[in-house]
């Protein structure tokens, strides 16, 4: 067992870590505050190759295996989650889907510009009434002719609504339950087409959106995969997505973290700083002691899945550590900051926003412990 | 063109507490983090513009232990084509006329048109190695440069001087320049250029391999002495004025004038 960096993730980590101070830092509140997306920086992501981080180098993407990535995305991610939302949704999530599910001409048609950012890619599956049960889905996709006719809405896309195509969750035939499930190419423009802005509790520099599919026609040739794998390809894709967002809680905890020891030696009450009480101590080194544990295993996670062993319960358990831990940690990090805490001023109350997120995306809490249930017991309760 | 560019990797004192070290000759630098000395980057930047526009070959030149190579590696990752580190305990790193002579001896014996150094390393500010080394490859040498043209046989430089006036001097190639922060907008390496960096060669050599003496570089025939480092005591002077604001505005400008401070 090795437990050091290689001379290569440490420049890896060095290289994101120096780009989101330098990039990410000086802008993110501005963004925020006028709730805009940052393209450029998008754009940038891209042309450093951490759009693409995980992708094949033959299709445009930089071929490194998940322990790197996720060091890549704790350091952006400290900066700020939601900026790396929309390299989330659309390099990580529909990347990974388009790579195991597309053909050969597919994937030289996305992937390229999917890795530059120079086109954006969203990948749709919540419906109003399927969200954990996604093999629920009631968008319909039918064949007139050499088209793919399309009715039905989504909800809470990431990057909905910049996205130039949506790859789209739909059910062929009612009676096939999964395995009517297609995944089907819509390019935005396609008339029939329509995103709606969702506003919520955080992702404030990013772009969350419900989408209608009314009558949308698109070639035939725009499945990707076959009918009968969509659910299987998309379920894929969330899965790295799943390790991308606890290396994101990863991030998000360690800016808490450092940020309350900087304030906790600054801010004097009673005539001492506050981190020399014991009760602030505790709190810090609380979390410090949970970030260590838990860093841990988002990397054996991300072990496993380099290597392709099986991974299951051990990426749920990651992202359920890491994602509450990501929340108590901004929680912790403002009560340590006080009312400074409450205000933008200081890097918690964003990590605040933000962190609830990631426990909800990627498959709750509830839907992991069934996922390590199942797992233990052999017995699914969704069955 | 061949450039060959003298990178340096210094401690960021601006997070930890600067203490000196048991004998009085060295910082305790066990707290801080190390990185790149900040003209070097600019240097590196430089050298990978001017390849990127004429075309040729961009060898980085470092001195220092192992710990060096992830410094040394982001400059090749960026666009650096290969390096040479230079560790030798014999070495006088305290003296800049004895780091001259070992980078000098990296260079010599092989083609080179230009060499770049940073203006100054931020832990020692001699502002000296780049300087020297440009004397001992008797070659021709530009200060703290801002901008560069390069020419045929020929480097226009625009250097920095007091008072924001500007020089420009023309300098026939091979010719050592050392940079100025500012000069250009240091990239970030690429993900893939990182991948790409672990592939090319980074040369460890020793002053045998170079070819000097231990005589030339040590500590016994350098003409400078470290004697010691210290932390200067801090004293201060607190003046209390008295009085309605207006007699104290009176006061307070009256002593600035009279300290030379206005
Ligand atoms: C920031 C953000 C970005 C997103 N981006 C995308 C995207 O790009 N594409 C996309 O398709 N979707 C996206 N989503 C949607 C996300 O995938 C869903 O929100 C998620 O799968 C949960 O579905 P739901 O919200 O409908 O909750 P529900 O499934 O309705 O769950 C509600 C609650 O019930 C619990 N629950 C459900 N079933 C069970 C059970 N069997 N046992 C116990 N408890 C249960 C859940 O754990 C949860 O606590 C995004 C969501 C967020 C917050």
């Amino acid at each position: 067992m090795d437990f050091t960096l290689s001379e290569e993730q440490k420049m890896l980590q060095e290289s994101a870590r120096e780009f989101a101070l330098k990039e990410m830092l000086p802008t993110i509140r501005e963004y925020e505050e006028e709730r805009r997306v940052n393209h450029a920086l998008t754009k940038k992501l891209g042309e450093l190759g951490m759009l693409g981080i995980h992708l094949p180098e033959r299709y445009g993407g930089s071929g490194y295996d998940y322990m790197s990535a996720v060091l890549v995305w704790e350091q952006l991610s400290y900066v700020s989650w939601t900026q790396t939302l929309t390299a989330l949704g659309h390099g990580v999530l529909a990347g990974t889907v388009l790579n195991l599910g597309a053909n050969e001409s597919q994937k030289q048609k996305y992937l390229p510009p999917l890795c530059s950012g120079e086109s954006i890619i969203a990948v749709g599956a919540v419906e109003p009434a399927a969200g954990s049960d996604a093999a629920a889905i009631e968008t319909s996709a039918r064949v007139d002719g050499d088209q793919w006719v399309i009715n039905g809405s989504k909800n809470f896309i990431t990057s909905g609504g910049l996205a130039d195509t949506c790859l789209v969750l739909c059910q062929t035939d009612k009676n096939l339950g999964w395995r009517g499930i297609a995944l089907i190419a819509v390019d935005t423009d396609t008339p029939g087409f329509s995103s709606h802005p969702i506003s919520m509790v955080g992702d404030l520099a990013g772009d969350l959106s419900n989408l209608g599919f009314l009558d949308c026609r698109v070639p035939r040739e725009n499945l990707i995969g076959e009918v009968g794998r969509g659910l299987h390809i998309s379920l894929h894709g969330i899965d790295t997505a799943r390790l991308f967002i606890s290396a994101g809680a990863l991030g998000i905890t360690q800016s808490c973290l450092d940020a309350s020891i900087e304030f906790a030696r600054e801010r004097s009450q009673f005539g001492k700083p506050i981190g020399s009480y014991q009760m602030i101590q505790d709190s810090i080194a609380s979390l410090a002691a949970e970030l260590m544990a838990i860093r841990w295993q988002v990397y054996y996670a991300a072990y496993l899945k380099s290597r392709d062993l099986p991974h299951a319960k051990e990426l749920s358990a990651a992202k359920i550590l890491a994602s509450d831990l990501a929340v108590k940690a901004s929680e912790e990090a403002i009560r340590i900051h006080g009312a400074h805490g409450c205000t933008d001023d200081y890097p918690p109350a964003r990590h605040y926003r933000d962190s609830i997120l990631m426990t909800i995306l990627g498959g709750t809490r509830e839907m992991h412990k069934l996922t390590i249930g199942r797992e233990l017991l052999g017995l699914n309760a969704r069955s | 063109m061949n450039i060959f560019v003298c990178i340096k990797r210094v401690p960021d004192t601006s997070e930890a507490e600067v203490k000196v070290d048991a004998n009085g000759k060295d910082v305790d630098s066990s707290k801080f983090s190390f990185d790149i000395n900040d003209a070097d980057n600019y240097a590196v930047e430089e050298a990978i513009l001017i390849k990127e526009k004429v075309g040729g070959n961009v060898k980085v030149v470092s001195m220092g232990p192992k710990d060096g190579d992830v410094m040394i590696r982001m400059a090749l990752a960026k666009g650096g084509d290969s390096a040479i580190r230079i560790e030798d305990p014999r070495i006088n790193t305290v003296d800049p006329l004895q780091v001259a002579k070992v980078l000098a001896a990296a260079v010599k014996g092989q083609d080179f048109d230009l060499v770049l150094t940073g203006c100054m390393a931020e832990d020692d500010g001699n502002m000296a190695v780049g300087v020297a080394l440009a004397e001992t490859l008797g070659v021709p040498h530009a200060a703290m440069v801002k901008k560069v043209e390069v020419d045929e046989g020929k480097v226009k430089v625009y250097r920095e001087l007091e008072g924001g006036l500007s020089e420009v001097v023309e300098l026939a190639l091979p010719a050592v320049l050392t940079i100025q922060t500012g000069i250009n907008e240091p990239r970030y390496a690429p993900i893939r250029g990182i991948r790409m960096a672990q592939k090319k060669e980074l040369k460890v050599l020793n002053l045998d391999d170079l070819g000097l003496a231990e005589d030339d570089v040590s500590e016994g025939s350098s003409l400078v002495e470290l004697k010691n480092l210290y932390i200067p005591e801090v004293v201060s002077h607190a003046e209390i004025i008295e009085g309605e604001p207006e007699e104290k505005a009176e006061i307070l400008a009256d002593k600035l004038v009279k300290g030379g401070l206005l």
